[in-house]
């Protein structure tokens, strides 16, 4: 799997990093989009280990340009990280496109059945450079990292 | 790390000044003065670049008096080098739930 593994962007010579998540779940392809697409549900399995997503503070606009917004709550200390995403495409059932402008990351969810079951495929991209605040940190950190590891 | 922790790191490594003064703070502790004198600003310029790096957590500042040399903290900037595991964490982890979720799901359906 190509992960980790710096990639060339072709349309701008940008180095980007991605990975990709392969699952396949032994529940319909409709149920699992719900479970992306309803924050009900959403709620109930997003986030890393020791966070919570409430609820109350999921918003979902499911149509291009439209913001999706949830928090990550920590369960040690109550810290909140607040997410954004703006849709950039949906496919009712089979696809979800979502970037976070804020760490310039882009998020691919694509959905197909397989047998009764659904193979679920994350892809995520990271636009180093992309977005004006980080601009220059991309290689410049890669570089500095490993000099520094050479030191240390 | 959290995703802010992280933007606030990006963000003091935005600035090449800033970069160049952890290089230089990768070959050992540095006063203010000293950091000032490959680069063409002044000492209040550096000063600030220095409490950016502060408040990212990768400088830490001794405690002699009126020198307070500042020391280079790497940890944060090996997160950054690596910011997409972090990524890669939230999501291994959220799609184990999201398993767990279909199965609740599914068994709850089950016994409808």
């Amino acid at each position: 799997m190509p992960d980790h593994e710096p990639l060339t962007d072709p349309a701008d010579g940008r180095i980007d990093r991605e990975f990709t998540i392969v699952r396949v779940f032994d529940a319909p392809r409709a149920l699992v989009w719900r479970a992306w697409t309803e924050p009900e549900h959403f709620a109930a399995w997003f986030g890393p280990r020791g966070y919570n997503v409430p609820v109350a503070t999921i918003r979902m606009d499911l149509r291009p340009g439209g913001i999706c917004e949830f928090a990550m709550v920590s369960e040690a200390d109550g810290t909140e990280t607040r997410n954004s995403g703006r849709v950039l495409d949906v496919v009712e059932g089979e696809r979800l496109v979502f970037a976070d402008d804020a760490v310039d990351l882009r998020v691919t969810v694509t959905l197909a059945d397989e047998g009764e079951g659904t193979r679920m495929t994350i892809h995520v991209v990271g636009r180093t450079g992309g977005a004006p605040a980080y601009e220059g940190w991309s290689s410049s950190v890669d570089r500095l990292a490993a000099s520094l590891a050479t030191v240390g | 790390m959290a995703v802010d922790e992280l933007s606030t790191t990006f963000f003091a490594l935005a600035d090449p000044t800033r970069r160049a003064m952890l290089a230089r703070l990768a070959e050992g502790e540095a006063t203010v003065s000293e950091l000032a004198e490959p680069f063409a600003v002044t000492i209040q310029a550096v000063s600030k670049h220095l409490k950016v790096l502060e408040r990212a957590g990768l400088v830490t500042r001794g405690r002699v008096a009126q020198q307070r040399p500042a020391r280079l903290r790497r940890r944060p900037l090996d997160d950054a080098a690596d910011w997409l595991a972090h990524y890669r964490r939230i999501f291994d982890d959220s799609v184990l739930r999201l398993e767990d979720h279909l199965r609740t799901l599914r068994e709850r359906s089950g016994d409808a």
